[in-house]
């Protein structure tokens, strides 16, 4: 800052602007020497509480605990203060999105809390979530109730025409029309089978998430640059209807995502009973990727929907990978007691 | 409708006489009640999966009847339930004509019959319903390859963090890796995991 504005009633001025915005400030040198800050920011970044002031202290030893933007704005420093991004980052219990800029000499970072943003987000693909399940569930049923046994029954009904044809007409032209018919109504069926499925497989209702999967890995069946595994620890009971759904949706989308952008040759997926909780593992042997730079700005609407499932029914979600040797995902249920 | 078609066909057939239809799990218990019938054909579902429920019911009241299913259903969580109600056969939906009235006669005789589609999955099931213990012992629960990589580098008496570091993993993953293997293995600790290993042959 100049020394004009310093000395004038303007800094004091600015100073209690600052002191009064409802973001986070905090202001250095390039050494790190903090020259400015206010209050909301050492309520961000859990600024020591037992001091008076952080003022021309080190800010690197404010936020030793808080190692992402510890790693950046040690980068800066050593840049002549390079600008930083971080979005919508978790610390503690609280999402943040901090930015740093060069004012003048200084560098100026603004910390805003997005918290109640990302809780209107996650609560609308919530939203969105129990919604499409209620669709999804309808047209599953109304395929599977309705169109599938109209179906069987074009088929069936035409067999018993067949049998008349075959009686009193010998026409091999007429014959081989009404197999290739058959034949199409046998590709219809199936077609039909498996978009209902996908959309609400049955033996998840009737069954429970293992069979379930099972099916699903049957259904996928791999190919040959591409195996599916799947195994699980073979437990019977069933588990809250919102729950084996969810763990379902999940299963669903991570195996998707594997067959998708991993380029593996195999993929792994374990459901297993642990004595207080039930661990799905997805494990895949493909390219990986370095989740150092991920910044936790999860991509995709995919992984948000994952993230909105494990909140809903109370798991916990971790995907590690690193380049070179895969991605395994885990989702950890605790089973009520 | 469905049963209309089938009625039609089945009416050609010199040697099977309909006797009833049924529309729910209730209807087919009342109906088979006194009238010494052979062969029940029978859907899963009736609402629900009734038709498993109605087919113990049936073969409780009734042993002697023959259940033949003939659903939509080729999961094999369907097939090995309508197995153990003691359906005696079981065919798809989509069967066809011959098929159906095959699988009728056969059953009728005695035997089993089930469409090649479902045998198969009987068989990948009877393979791998024996017991966890017997599993164990021929080396049958499926390692994924990072386990055995896990396990052997446990067996190493390598640590948590050591681990994850010759892996490029994370511990949080490692640790996961051990507890789902001490599960799998039916393993009480880390010792059992290593006696398993030499054991196996994974470490020499």
């Amino acid at each position: 800052m100049s020394e004009a504005l310093k000395s004038g009633k303007e800094y004091n001025f600015l100073l209690k602007i600052i002191e009064n915005l409802p973001v986070g400030v905090v202001g250095f040198d390039l050494q790190g020497i903090v020259k400015f800050y206010n209050l909301k920011a050492g309520d961000l970044l859990n600024f020591e509480k037992d001091t008076e002031s952080i003022t021309n202290r080190p800010v690197l030893d404010q936020i030793k605990d808080f190692s992402i933007l510890h790693e950046k704005i040690n980068h800066s420093l050593s840049h002549n203060g390079e600008a930083f991004n971080i979005e919508g980052i978790r610390h503690g219990n609280k999402y943040l999105t901090i930015r740093g800029r060069m004012v003048m000499e200084t560098m100026v970072v603004t910390i805003n809390d997005i918290s109640r943003l990302k809780e209107i987000e996650s609560h609308s693909i919530y939203s969105m979530l129990e919604g499409q399940e209620i669709e999804r569930n309808r047209l599953s049923k109304e395929i599977h109730d309705g169109l599938g046994p109209l179906l069987s029954t074009i088929k069936i009904n035409l067999e018993a025409i067949n049998i008349e044809i075959e009686n009193h007409i010998d026409n091999e032209k007429i014959k081989k029309r009404l197999y290739s018919v058959y034949k199409l109504i046998d590709t219809l069926a199936q077609d039909m089978r498996s978009i209902s499925h996908s959309l609400m497989p049955k033996v998840l209702e009737d069954f429970g998430v293992g069979a379930a999967l099972e099916s699903l890995c049957n259904h996928l069946g791999g190919s040959d640059n591409m195996e599916i595994h799947y195994y699980d620890s073979g437990f019977e009971e069933r588990l809250d209807k919102s729950v084996e759904l969810n763990i379902y949706r999940i299963s669903q989308e991570l195996l998707n995502n594997a067959i998708k952008h991993s380029g593996a040759s195999r993929i792994n997926i374990q459901y297993i009973k642990h004595p207080e909780s039930i661990v799905l593992m997805v494990e895949d042997n493909g390219n990986g990727f370095d989740k150092t730079r991920q910044d936790h700005a999860n991509t995709g609407i995919g992984l948000k929907n994952i993230e909105t499932r494990t909140k809903m029914i109370g798991g916990t979600l971790y995907i590690d990978s690193n380049e070179g040797v895969g991605v395994t995902a885990t989702l950890e249920v605790p089973l009520k007691q | 409708m469905f049963r209309d078609g089938l009625k039609e066909i089945l009416n050609k057939e010199k040697n099977i006489q309909i006797i009833d239809e049924a529309e729910n799990g209730y209807e087919v218990l009342e109906k088979t009640e006194n009238n010494n019938i052979d062969v029940v054909l029978m859907d899963i579902d009736m609402g629900g999966t009734n038709g498993i429920k109605a087919t113990k019911e049936l073969l409780t009241k009734l042993p002697e009847t023959k259940v033949l299913v003939l659903s939509m259903h080729s999961d094999s969580k369907y097939i090995m339930s309508m197995l153990e109600a003691g359906a005696k056969g079981y065919i798809l939906k989509n069967a066809g004509k011959e098929e159906v009235i095959a699988a009728i006669n056969t059953v009728a005789s005695g035997d089993s019959y089930f469409s090649s589609q479902v045998s198969s999955k009987i068989i990948e099931k009877l393979y791998s319903k024996r017991t966890a213990i017997e599993k164990l012992k021929n080396r049958e629960i499926p390692l994924t390859p990072r386990e055995l990589e896990v396990l052997k580098l446990i067996a190493l008496e390598y640590s948590n963090p050591e681990i994850a570091e010759e892996l490029f993993i994370s511990i949080r993953t490692v640790e996961t890796h051990k507890r789902n293997l001490l599960e799998k293995l039916g393993a009480k600790n880390t010792a059992g995991l290593v006696k398993y290993a030499l054991s196996n042959k994974i470490i020499d």
